[in-house]
């Protein structure tokens, strides 16, 4: 656990600020502060995976750390497919997250399109999470030129603390 | 589905880049760790003059609940945590693999 910082310029928001690399080079779960944080308990998750890679390990570490923290679960589906397209997978997804999570409150949330962003960043004031998750993505310099949906914008623009595993 | 054992060592790694008090990090951690019944480590990087960690903990661990608490490092000194890359900061860098590999290795 490590407070975050501010890219100071454009080179670093691509690069990552010390906070964003460590995320990314350790195997340990990290979370990052903003700096501006106050403790007032952990009650609520909003947990960021992508629909079309549904990962069993990730929804596992996501049931122990609610159960843990006794915190609700808002779980965002994020779906690179236009709206329809991947009706079928988020079905499949939320079926699948439903029997995986008998005893722990959640609710399900997708999001499609390219402002995925401003979106996440909708859904963590909407809900009033205390925390934002996700897993590590790889996403080389070239494509966070390109999309602004990428572990370090994540980490820099979230207001509230990030855990990454 | 029953609890798995992801959340093995049931420790958390605070990392300080400030020894400021009150100090809102430590805060944060100290008292995640009391609502996950977890121990916590801390690691503090400080470019001022050392002081013991534990005076920044007014009341002492009991009055965050956390269970235990052992600091590794006081002071690693006049590195500053940021903007630096890590590669431009090797001895912080390598502090910090060094630390973070011990825990993984704890597993």
């Amino acid at each position: 656990m490590l407070e975050g910082s501010d890219p100071k310029h454009k080179l670093q928001e691509l690069l990552g600020t010390f906070d964003t690399r460590l995320a990314g080079a350790t195997d340990l779960p990290v979370l990052i502060l903003p700096a501006s944080t106050n403790w007032k308990g952990v009650n609520k998750l909003l947990y960021v995976m992508d629909a079309e890679d549904l990962n069993q390990k990730a929804l596992k570490i996501m049931y122990t750390l609610s159960k843990r923290l006794q915190a609700r679960l808002e779980v965002v589906m994020i779906s690179e497919e236009a709206i329809g397209q991947s009706e079928g997978d988020f079905l499949l997804v939320r079926e699948n997250i439903q029997q995986e999570f008998p005893d722990v409150s959640l609710s399900l949330h997708k999001i499609y399109g390219e402002q995925k962003l401003e979106e996440v960043k909708f859904l963590i004031e909407a809900t009033e999470a205390d925390w934002l998750v996700f897993e590590k993505k790889d996403r080389n310099l070239f494509d966070r030129l390109f999309d602004d949906y990428h572990n370090h914008k994540l980490i820099q623009e979230s207001p509230i603390p990030c855990l990454v595993f | 589905m029953k609890p798995q054992p992801i959340l093995r060592k049931e420790k958390i790694f605070i990392l300080l880049d400030k020894a400021r008090k009150p100090n809102p990090i430590l805060d944060y951690g100290l008292k995640l760790a009391a609502q996950m019944r977890f121990s916590a480590s801390l690691l503090a990087f400080k470019e001022e003059e050392p002081k013991p960690l534990m005076s920044l903990i007014p009341g002492g661990l009991s009055s965050f609940g956390a269970r235990s608490m052992d600091v590794l490092a006081e002071q690693v000194s006049p590195i500053p945590l940021e903007p630096q890359l890590p590669r431009q900061n090797s001895k912080l860098w390598g502090k910090l693999q060094y630390e973070l590999g011990r825990e993984a290795n704890l597993e």
